[in-house]
């Protein structure tokens, strides 16, 4: 795996630790005093953040991950080398 | 014209169109296995992702999170990790099995199983749990779609006129054409659900309440409850959030339905793409569902099965003909994801088990054949257990998605890693499975953690301290280095 590839995966780490408790938790807490943010409910619209955030971040990393940009062109017959 | 027979001609069209989309797809397939099990690894971006979503999404999507809402309030969208990484899965696990089933000819997850740990027994345990996982919850979209017709029809079409319509035309289309009929239905569904699901959520909000700031600020006024965890049922705590998305994410990932389409596509950058394109569907089309289910709440407060509220309140709200259409979504959201579980256990049956262990000299032309009596086999039990809706019904879908879980350390000790072996991989399944029906039916939920967890817990623990303690053969070493050698930089 490359050094790029890896950061991807310890940015997914981060991003879980976002949508997960204890930060959920936290967020939780600030939500029972203010229940709407924008008008929607807060706890909704950090979740949302994150989530809008991470499939950009995927989207991202399809596009610019060199060892994700290699397409698979080696193999011409549909399972030549049945194991 | 009454509004019983607009809903009956909206869903009969609806279907006619279905069945016109998947009888054309259908001309346009190969008569042969790998053609009618992964409609020879060539889908585009288009149709791979909304053959990937409208089946992970089932009529839970679109009726039982408006009765998660209203029961659990907001901390329902512990959703959102299980709908944006689907794709990731799909892409980083995904790549692997596409490569293996080019490479060896796999056209499922028992044929992968089988081929890297060569040892057919494993294979058959595998494909065996995804079998008995997957038939009762094709029973159970049938289920759905019968009370669809029912209720639409204001009980003109009995429940089982619903359930054995939906058969039919779904059998029908299978047959025929197998992935490719499959895929093109759902993504025409695909794009129906999406786009329906959204618009019935804003009109609901704008007629109902005059817009989501109005219908929110009212929630807060008068069900504050809605917006934190745990929820008026109290239910969303720390260790249920946490094992919920765990074991529905990689329950669902596992399930058949599922990992036939990561043989699918046409290339990685497909792959890839579509994986992408999947994170954004799943998630945003949950963009407005905190609203219907708030606002369920909000006017029904006491109503005892929350689960069809949504359809409820479109009645309520907008035109019969639009409502009508709207709930042809939820059909959508049943039937594309039946039609794939159809498929793939027609698959798993005719490959897996007939051609592997029942006939191995079996032609292609046998196996294709097989696969396709299969789906009048499946279809005819399914019909009959939504008929009749058996006791063991209910007890195989309590443990259906977590009952999947187990199969992840197998998979994918499969793609990674070399020290990975027939003994770990059949007692982490072993264990694995009695984890969860421990925790499902003797002592639930231990901790508040739910079966889903346990069984990714355990199956994972035994798989590597087993794999360690055994020697892995030459073979399955040599598989996996050359795959983690291929998708290294």
């Amino acid at each position: 795996m490359g050094k790029s590839e890896k950061w991807f995966y310890v940015i997914l780490l981060l991003w879980l630790l976002m949508v997960n408790p204890p930060v959920v938790t936290w967020v939780n807490e600030y939500a029972r005093s203010h229940p709407l943010t924008f008008g929607w409910p807060t706890l909704w619209v950090w979740l949302e953040f994150w989530y809008v955030a991470g499939i950009a971040g995927f989207a991202l990393a399809a596009a610019k991950l060199p060892a994700w940009n290699r397409d698979h062109t080696g193999m011409s017959g549909r399972g030549g080398e049945r194991s | 014209m009454s509004n019983a027979a607009v809903g009956l001609f909206i869903l009969a069209s609806y279907m006619a169109l279905m069945l016109w989309i998947g009888l054309r797809s259908a001309s346009a397939g190969q008569s042969n296995i790998r053609d009618y099990a992964v409609a020879s690894s060539s889908f585009g971006i288009f149709v791979l992702t909304l053959t990937f979503c409208a089946t992970y999404h089932s009529a839970y999507a679109f009726l039982g999170t408006t009765g998660f809402i209203y029961k659990n309030g907001i901390g329902w969208w512990v959703n959102g990790i299980w709908t944006v990484l689907p794709g990731v899965i799909f892409w980083v696990w995904g790549r692997r099995v596409w490569y293996l089933g080019q490479k060896y000819g796999y056209l499922s997850m028992g044929d992968l199983v089988t081929g890297v740990y060569g040892s057919k027994w494993l294979g058959l345990l595998v494909t065996l749990v995804g079998i008995v996982f997957t038939i009762p919850y094709i029973a159970m979209q049938a289920i759905g779609s019968g009370y669809i017709f029912q209720s639409i029809s204001s009980g003109i079409l009995s429940y089982e006129v619903g359930t054995f319509i939906f058969f039919t035309i779904m059998v029908l289309y299978v047959w025929m054409g197998g992935l490719r009929a499959v895929a093109w239905t759902d993504a025409a569904q695909g794009v129906w659900m999406f786009v329906m699901i959204l618009i019935g959520g804003y009109l609901i909000a704008l007629k109902g309440f005059g817009g989501f700031t109005p219908l929110f600020e009212q929630a807060a006024r008068s069900a504050p409850d809605l917006f934190t965890m745990p929820g008026p049922a109290k239910a969303v705590t720390v260790a249920d959030w946490v094992s919920r998305w765990i074991g529905i994410l990689l329950g669902v990932m596992m399930l058949p339905q599922t990992t036939v389409r990561f043989f699918a596509g046409r290339s990685l950058r497909v792959m890839k793409w579509s994986a992408v394109m999947s994170s954004a569907y799943l998630t945003f089309l949950f963009l407005f569902t905190p609203a219907v289910g708030f606002a369920a709440r909000l006017l029904y407060p006491d109503h005892k099965t929350p689960d069809i509220l949504f359809p409820v309140m479109l009645l309520r709200f907008t035109p019969m003909v639009f409502a009508s259409l709207v709930i042809a979504g939820a059909l959508a959201a049943s039937m594309s994801t039946g039609d794939s579980q159809l498929h793939a256990a027609s698959i798993l049956l005719a490959n897996d088990v007939y051609k592997r262990h029942l006939n191995p000299k079996a032609g292609d032309a046998r196996v294709y054949s097989v696969a396709r009596a299969m789906v009048i086999v499946l279809g005819i039990i399914s019909v009959a257990m939504a008929l009749k809706r058996p006791g063991l019904l209910g007890d195989i879908l309590a443990i259906a998605t977590s009952g999947a879980t187990v199969l992840v350390p197998t998979v994918v000790g499969a793609l990674y890693w070399p020290r990975s072996t027939v003994a770990g991989a059949l007692s982490s399944i072993i264990l694995g499975e009695a984890a969860v029906i421990y925790t499902t039916f003797y002592n639930k939920n231990p901790f508040g953690l739910l079966p889903g967890f346990w069984g990714t817990a355990v199956s994972l623990v035994v798989f590597i301290v087993v794999s360690l303690l055994t020697k892995s053969s030459r073979a399955t070493e040599q598989i996996v280095t050359d795959l983690n050698r291929y998708f290294a930089d």
